[in-house]
């Protein structure tokens, strides 16, 4: 019973938490609307970064999702005034971004040159960092590399839409319902995406997953 | 690889990993001047079709390129035209006033049938008088004359090349380039009196 309350607790604290985030965005659209250009610097810093990883996740390459970034913003500001709050200001901008960068990729179905950021090592999460059963820095360095390596390529083996709901899902963490309304599909049709998507990338990194 | 044992990772720690993947602070600088430049040209595109509360920014911000575009271009100008006033005594041509009608019919110059570059012309003339004089109001274009050593029937003789001055241009003598021919066009006429300043650099 205890954990349960606690468990609504953070639920709720987590509800109230994208309440407030939706509103002060909401805030932000309004004053955007009627004219203030400045108030969508700060939407932008807000979800450059997010977006910049969809992106990068789906092209793996830097200089492309750094360009299809600023273009999905620039998009979603010369589109605002037409934005009605129908869904969330960040649901209709990932939109916007994941649409952007699918027409992309079909232009340029061949694009093979991948690049890679570094990893935040300290930052990223310790178990998994820890779990590359490595003995020294220098190797474990390597082989993070190598593994990121693999998995971009991997990831380039599947469909355009079946790496979106890979990197939404699992990458930057959004539900099926959200990936849903950025997708405009059913949320039936992202679990059926994801579990593919997932079995392929199983096969593919077979020699280098446990 | 494969001699090694494989690193106890799941598929989906390894796609979690992926999130720390991250570019560099300075990346964001570059990101957000590219950005603000995009949004800029995406304004002024808007304010061609758009109405409302953002036309008056877009229209301060377009003007605002031009006149800062202008005053560089004018600080330019003035840079390089600034010279003092002995530089431009130098680079002062004469002034000669030349009868092309006096050297015969054979030198009737027409300027638009010369097979000479345009804005050229290659006659020899006979120098009435070199005074320093300022150029009559009626005068087309302002020329030069370039005197070019020609070997003639009656030995060493000169060529005048007539062309268009610019008094932006500063003529140095000695140089492959004594000036500037931009194409002109000229009435064809019997008798042209042409003021004429050659530059007292030849």
């Amino acid at each position: 019973m205890a954990l349960s309350r606690t468990v609504d607790k953070e639920i709720a604290a987590e509800n109230t938490q994208a309440r407030t985030d939706a509103d002060e965005d909401a805030v932000y659209v309004r004053r955007v609307q009627e004219g203030d250009v400045r108030a969508f610097d700060f939407l932008v810093t807000k979800y450059r970064e997010r977006l910049f990883s969809i992106i990068y996740n789906l092209t793996s390459n830097r200089e492309d999702a750094a360009d299809l970034t600023q273009e999905a913003f620039i998009k979603a500001f010369s589109s605002i005034t037409r934005f009605q709050g129908k869904s969330s200001f960040f649901t209709w901008l990932y939109r916007i971004a994941v649409n952007t960068t699918l027409s992309q990729l079909k232009r340029h179905r061949l694009r093979r040159f991948f690049s890679l950021e570094n990893i935040n090592e300290e930052a990223s999460s310790s178990e998994i960092v820890e779990a590359l059963s490595v003995k020294n820095r220098t190797e474990k360095s390597a082989l993070v590399h190598e593994l990121q390596e693999k998995l971009n390529e991997a990831l380039q083996k599947l469909s355009p839409k079946h790496r979106t709901v890979v990197v939404l899902f699992e990458i930057e963490g959004l539900s099926h319902q959200e990936i849903a309304d950025i997708m405009g599909c059913s949320v039936g049709t992202v679990r059926s995406r994801l579990h593919y998507a997932k079995q392929q990338l199983q096969a593919y990194l077979h020699d280098y997953l446990k | 690889m494969s001699e090694d044992p494989k690193p106890q990772i799941t598929l989906e720690q390894l796609l979690k990993l992926k999130k720390e993947e991250q570019p560099p602070e300075e990346f964001w600088e570059d990101f957000d001047r590219e950005f603000q430049r995009r949004r800029l040209r995406a304004l002024v595109e808007r304010g061609e079709e758009g109405s409302g509360p953002l036309q008056w920014m877009i229209r301060f911000l377009y003007a605002f390129i031009p006149v800062s575009v202008t005053a560089a271009a004018a600080m330019g100008f003035i840079l390089f035209h600034g010279a003092s006033q002995e530089e431009r005594q130098l680079s002062r041509p004469d002034v000669a006033n030349v009868s092309l009608g006096d050297a015969g019919s054979s030198s009737r110059v027409s300027l638009t049938e010369n097979p000479a570059p345009a804005g050229t012309a290659e006659s020899r003339l006979s120098v009435v008088s070199a005074s320093w004089e300022s150029l009559p109001s009626d005068a087309p274009s302002r020329f030069i004359m370039d005197s070019l050593p020609a070997s003639g029937s009656n030995g060493q003789s000169e060529r005048f090349r007539m062309v268009q001055h610019s008094p932006l241009l500063k003529v140095r003598s000695g140089g492959s380039m004594r000036y500037v021919a931009d194409p002109i066009t000229v009435k064809k006429s019997d008798a042209m009196t042409v003021s004429f300043r050659p530059s007292s650099d030849f």
